[in-house]
């Protein structure tokens, strides 16, 4: 993405010594933000950076012409918006980039094969790429504008669909959030409930204990007070692990309902065509022959015996292959297809 | 597969030619060479002229031993008369250059000469191999005229020594060579690496040969496996088509047609009588010819098999490739053996010598290039040591032998001031110039 970008439109040149001072001196009226720390940058659509008080002095009045030298563009207020990414570049980038999709905004579920959904990605990004790059502006646009107006329907549809989708994904996040919460405060409320019973069981057993007749009747009332407790306890954590439960499953239900949208998108895919082959058909394996494991070949056959060769690493099965395939490498290449025909001196 | 790596090679990509393309290639660089030899030749003479007759060392530098008398060498007091033929010879009449004929036979001797040398050293195979193949691709594309063979045999042998990994050391590769030195060995390498375009690997019919001979004795031996790797686009004609078992094949081996010299033999002497003959053939002749340049290496050691025992080659061929559609790409193969086989025939018998009447013409030749040498490139040692060391001609003209001794005033000069630097920096070091 390197690429000069030829622009029709005067871009603000960046470099790195000059943006300090750009950051803090507004380039139409130079006021500087050590005199005024409260200053913002705004840009519209020529992408010239300059401070709030310049636009509202300038179009409070209406639309007028960009203040930059040089600039046709004819701004209005209302479009005047905080910059988003420090590379102004990048921040015209993604607004092309949001307007074209504004338009081509089909779904993989609109095509029958991978392949033309693949396709139709390829020719935005190409149309992208122009518009981004100010190649062939005209035509382009031309293009994007009689797309616009062809598929106004399915734009609007799928437009919808988004919509719906994206309120349905907030609704669905506010539903999480809400359960979250009261489970929070329903753990927080049980807490508060089993201190304020643990209080009043022993207020409940000082006082039989302050009644108790004799030593064995007291050992009695404290067994059995401690007995109520381990029993609450245990009712208690029945009780915490089926709420637990149910706020996985009330969980569960939001995912589901949430994966739902995506798993219905999945596409019939092209034919099975068997095995992927990474290689598309090519072999290592010769048409012209296979390399058997020995040969009878007089100067080799005292080689198993030759170890001051074998322990260097020779493998004899190297040199079969190698001859084997040598005797085949360019035996069917056609004289006349030579192609150093060319006549160019070395000297 | 092996078809889609050899077309990968620098063989295929830069030194393969058709016919027509191959002879275009050297008339053009005999032409452009011819008109560089010219203007050089003028230019020496003007050169002279305005120095009134100062000689400038001629033909100083290596001269393999060679057995054609070239007034270069074979007329004892080379140095000055040879400069000054060089004048006084074609100063009056037009300069008659070679033609491109006239070069290839010129190379085709040194070819044989580089092998001879090659043999000296007794080098293996593929260096007697790769060196005559240097030597012929260098001379594709510069001319005699321009370098003298002559002067490179040593240098394209050396190379070749190291492009093959054989390792020798340099001073004992120049001990055994008369009349030269380690520089002049040297001095031309960068030329002769850049007119071979860089392209140090040459592929060998040798091995091929010995993986076809493997194949054929595995066939006598009833043993051969057909590869079941599905060679055709059509998987039908693959699975209603048998092709012939091992016992078949090796039945077709032992009812070859007999061969009109000796005709009672089995298949596995033939195939080993072959083999041998073959390889002479592809170690000796097929590298004084073009095939190289105009076939792959398998056709060219078919061919050689073709030569010795036709019958055997056809078998070959057609027991890789069986199936009834490879039989339009089977008479192709046959039919391009045959003129690869023609092209070999050219290089003549194996271990024959070269025969009086080239010997006669090679002279010839040699003594036209006599006169027409571009003698700019005459002294390679001077002229690589000038590249070296980034000398204009201007600088160094006129100077001769004294060129030598300014360079070595200058280095003294340069180190001088070097070690006073030194010095005073060292001096320094510790702030004795403090003020």
């Amino acid at each position: 993405m390197s690429r000069a970008r030829g622009v029709a439109q005067p871009m603000p040149v960046m470099e790195r010594r000059e943006r300090v001072d750009e950051d803090e001196i507004c380039p139409v009226c130079k006021s500087s933000r050590y005199l005024n720390p409260n200053m913002k940058f705004l840009i519209n659509e020529c992408y010239h950076k300059m401070c709030e008080s310049c636009v509202d002095r300038i179009f409070t009045l209406g639309p007028a012409n960009c203040p930059v030298v040089g600039c046709p563009k004819v701004l209005r207020k209302a479009k005047f918006k905080k910059q988003t990414f420090e590379d102004i570049a990048i921040e015209r980038e993604v607004d092309i980039r949001k307007r074209v999709h504004k338009v081509f905004n089909k779904r993989p579920s609109d095509f029958d094969t991978l392949k033309q959904y693949n396709d139709y990605l390829e020719e935005v990004e190409s149309l992208t790429f122009n518009l981004i790059h100010g190649i062939d502006l005209a035509e382009t646009e031309k293009k994007l504008s009689a797309y616009e107006s062809l598929n106004k329907s399915s734009i609007a549809a799928n437009a919808a669909l988004a919509a719906s989708e994206a309120a349905a994904f907030t609704h669905n996040q506010e539903l999480e959030r809400q359960s979250i919460i009261a489970a929070r405060q329903a753990a927080a409320q049980e807490i508060e409930d089993e201190k304020r019973e643990a209080k009043e069981a022993k207020k409940d057993m000082v006082r039989a204990l302050a009644h108790a007749k004799d030593e064995d009747e007291a050992k009695r009332i404290v067994a059995e007070s401690e007995k109520k407790i381990a029993l609450k306890r245990s009712s208690a954590r029945r009780k915490e692990e089926e709420a637990k439960l149910k706020a996985a499953q009330g969980m569960a239900g939001i995912k589901a309902s949430l994966l739902a949208g995506s798993r219905r998108q999945r596409m019939d895919e092209e034919e099975d065509t068997g095995p992927f082959d990474p290689l598309g058909g090519y072999t290592d394996k010769s048409k012209y022959f296979v390399v058997d494991s020995s040969y009878d070949i007089p100067w080799l056959a005292d080689l198993p015996n030759r170890q001051d060769i074998l322990s260097g690493g020779y493998f004899v099965e190297e040199y079969y292959q190698r001859c084997l395939f040598e005797a085949f490498s360019g035996l069917s290449i056609i004289p006349e297809d030579a192609p150093g025909s060319d006549i160019s001196m070395a000297d | 597969m092996e078809d889609t790596i050899y077309l990968a090679s620098s063989q295929h990509k830069l030194w393969s030619f058709t016919p027509e393309s191959l002879s275009s290639v050297r008339k053009a660089t005999n032409a452009a060479a011819a008109a560089q030899v010219r203007e050089a030749i003028m230019r020496a003479r003007e050169k002279k002229m305005m120095n009134g007759g100062v000689v400038k060392s001629g033909n100083s530098n290596g001269m393999v031993d060679s057995d054609i008398g070239t007034p270069a060498d074979g007329s004892g007091n080379g140095n000055g008369v040879g400069a000054d033929g060089l004048a006084l010879g074609p100063d009056e009449k037009e300069i008659e250059c070679l033609t491109a004929e006239e070069e290839l036979k010129l190379v085709r001797y040194y070819c044989r000469k580089i092998m001879d040398i090659a043999t000296v050293f007794e080098f293996p195979t593929n260096i007697k191999a790769t060196a005559p193949t240097f030597l012929r691709r260098f001379f594709t594309r510069t001319s005699p005229m321009t370098y003298h063979p002559k002067t490179l045999l040593t240098t394209i042998l050396y190379l070749t020594t190291k492009t093959e990994n054989h390792y020798i050391h340099l001073k004992d590769f120049s001990s055994k060579i008369p009349k030269s030195s380690p520089e002049e060995i040297l001095a031309p390498e960068f030329v002769v690496a850049m007119g071979l375009r860089w392209c140090f690997e040459v592929k060998h019919p040798f091995r091929g040969l010995e993986g076809a001979i493997m194949e054929l004795v595995k066939v006598s031996e009833g043993k051969y496996i057909h590869p079941t790797h599905p060679t055709t686009s059509d998987p039908q004609e693959t699975n209603t088509f048998n092709p012939p078992t091992p016992a078949e094949w090796q039945a077709k081996l032992h009812n070859l047609p007999p061969l009109p010299t000796s005709p009672h033999l089995p298949p596995k002497p033939r195939i080993e009588r072959a083999h041998g003959k073959a390889r002479s053939i592809l170690s000796g002749p097929v590298l004084l010819t073009d095939a190289y340049f105009l076939f792959t290496p398998p056709q060219i050691y078919l061919s050689s098999i073709y030569l010795v025992d036709p019958p055997l080659a056809h078998f070959f061929l057609d027991l890789k490739h069986p199936y009834p559609h490879q039989s339009s790409l089977l008479q192709t193969l046959k039919s391009i053996i045959e003129s690869c086989a023609e092209e070999v025939r050219k290089g003549g018998e194996p271990g024959a010598q070269i025969s009086k009447e080239e010997m006669d013409e090679v002279k010839r030749i040699d003594r036209k290039l006599y006169f027409c040498r571009n003698p700019e490139k005459v002294d390679l040692v001077g002229v690589s040591k000038q590249a070296k060391r980034g000398v204009t001609e201007d600088e160094e003209s006129g100077t001769g032998g004294n060129g030598e001794a300014e360079r070595r005033e200058r280095e003294v000069k340069k180190r001088k001031l070097e070690r006073e630097k030194s010095f005073r920096e060292g001096e320094e070091l510790f702030g004795s110039q403090t003020k």
